[in-house]
């Protein structure tokens, strides 16, 4: 199997909040002969702020990323939930909304090629770990540990991307590989409360507590996420006295592949994730 | 908490009903009259709670004209677009594509909008981006913080995070900020009211 090229779009969270997801997952790519090259110059996606009052604003604030992953002529991989469904969003809308590609076209002197494909790094993951020389890339084990498995609502995206793949199960897979042990529960696509975390933690704070209860009540012992805003949000409105550690996927991942970095990443986490990793005696 | 009764909001019609429900369903790219008032969207809506209107009496508004009612209420702004509501309806109504809408024309009508710290933090990321082209959370949460008056909730994990090196103290900037200009004019040549509420 060859190698695959990729443009790449950070975004904002994994260049600041997130930078550990940031380091991790260009180690996996590394590893699984994902080659990135980072956009040249990114611009913030819109989030869901421009999104909610600007909508097509925030189209035309994708699009401009969009245009620079297409004169690098490659795919985008984009790791950030909420990235991933704005430029999808965008990709889609100039792909097959006239007065979105005529106006943007306008104001950006360009056009979409309709092949040009936002990938998100769980759409690559099971496949690419399932094949050769790949698959034996898993150094060490997570053996012992159990886990839910946290997509979050953009993950599960809304009814407009229903033309890209759906993600769930591509998590689980990963997580069985590296021996980890599955829980059930129902709130896989549950919502984190967004930004409202800021705006009105009143909301917010009964939903994280009632998200961690669920995981405390299916016998995990971390929640295991693609999102980074669900990771901070998760982190930093729950109660002191009940709550699990929160991973990301690709720090699993890139521990499972042998980094040695994975305890500066861990240490960034608000909730500490080194005691559970102390008592399962994984290092 | 206690909902609004919406079968006590006065049914108001001036002429211009059919209009505003056309124009709502065009932003959203969806068809109101498809629903049938299952109340699946509300029942499954983890905000709920905190809404004056639940999203079936926000789309019910709308079927009877009354859009200038429903551009009035909480709920289109406590909705974070979580699609929960959408994935969920049995007619496949993007219920979230049409707070979405009603957002906007609630900006564009100048209404009084009733949540005003969740208009205020969309406004200081809107200006992060607006300044750099990124946004710089630590930048944005500061001015919210100032803005809302509420400078010491938070400020332990503020610090917490600011200690990890999760909260950046200079903003990037993007390089080629003609083109994000030439983006933000475009759109602030199309917009009439927004102003109004900065």
């Amino acid at each position: 199997m060859s190698e695959i090229n990729l443009a790449y779009y950070p975004g904002c969270t994994l260049s600041s909040t997130a930078k550990e997801i940031d380091i991790a997952l260009h180690q996996v790519c590394n590893t699984l002969d994902i080659r990135l090259t980072e956009l040249p110059d990114w611009n913030c996606c819109g989030s869901s702020s421009i999104h909610a009052i600007r909508p097509q604003l925030a189209v035309s604030l994708a699009a401009r990323n969009l245009f620079q992953a297409q004169s690098l002529g490659q795919d985008l991989l984009v790791m950030c939930a909420g990235c991933s469904n704005r430029l999808r969003v965008a990709s889609n809308r100039l792909s097959n909304d006239s007065t979105t590609r005529r106006v943007n076209q306008e104001i950006l002197n360009n056009q979409l090629d309709k092949d040009l494909k936002v990938h998100h790094l769980l759409d690559l993951l099971p496949k690419r770990l399932n094949q050769k020389p790949w698959a034996d890339a898993l150094e060490k084990k997570l053996n012992g540990l159990s886990y839910v498995p946290y997509y979050g609502c953009l993950l599960a995206s809304p009814p407009e991307l229903n033309n890209y793949p759906k993600l769930y199960g591509s998590m689980e897979s990963v997580m069985n590989r590296l021996g980890a042990e599955q829980r059930a529960w129902g709130y896989h696509a549950k919502c984190c409360g967004s930004f409202l975390s800021i705006a009105r933690p009143d909301i917010v704070e009964p939903m994280v507590a009632d998200i961690m209860n669920n995981a405390f009540m299916a016998g995990a012992e971390c929640i295991v996420t693609a999102c980074a805003m669900c990771q901070l949000n998760l982190e930093l409105r729950s109660k002191a006295n009940k709550q699990v550690p929160i991973f990301s996927i690709v720090e699993l991942l890139a521990y499972g592949m042998g980094s040695s970095d994975w305890q500066n990443w861990f240490s960034k986490h608000l909730i500490d994730p080194l005691p559970l990793f102390e008592n399962k005696r994984l290092n | 908490m206690q909902k609004s009764d919406p079968t006590e909001i006065p049914i108001r019609n001036d002429g211009k009903e059919k209009q505003l429900v056309k124009i709502t369903n065009h932003l959203a790219r969806q068809n109101v009259s498809l629903c049938w008032q299952c109340l699946t969207c509300s029942g499954g809506c983890p905000f709920a709670d905190h809404m004056d209107l639940l999203p079936n009496q926000v789309i019910r508004l709308v079927q009877l004209g009354q859009v200038k009612e429903a551009i009035k209420c909480k709920t289109i702004w406590i909705c974070v677009g979580c699609h929960t509501c959408s994935t969920n309806c049995p007619n496949s109504i993007d219920i979230g594509a049409i707070m979405d809408a009603l957002r906007q024309l609630a900006i564009r009508y100048g209404v009084a909008i009733p949540e005003k710290d969740i208009f205020r933090f969309h406004k200081y990321i809107f200006g992060s981006i607006q300044r750099s082209g990124r946004l710089n959370k630590l930048e944005a949460m500061i001015q919210f913080k100032l803005g809302t008056g509420r400078v010491f909730s938070d400020i332990k994990s503020g610090i917490k995070m600011l200690n990890r090196g999760k909260l950046e103290l200079i903003p990037q900037k993007i390089k080629d900020t003609g083109e994000l200009d030439r983006i933000l004019t475009h759109y602030d040549k199309r917009r009439r009211s927004f102003k109004a509420h900065e």
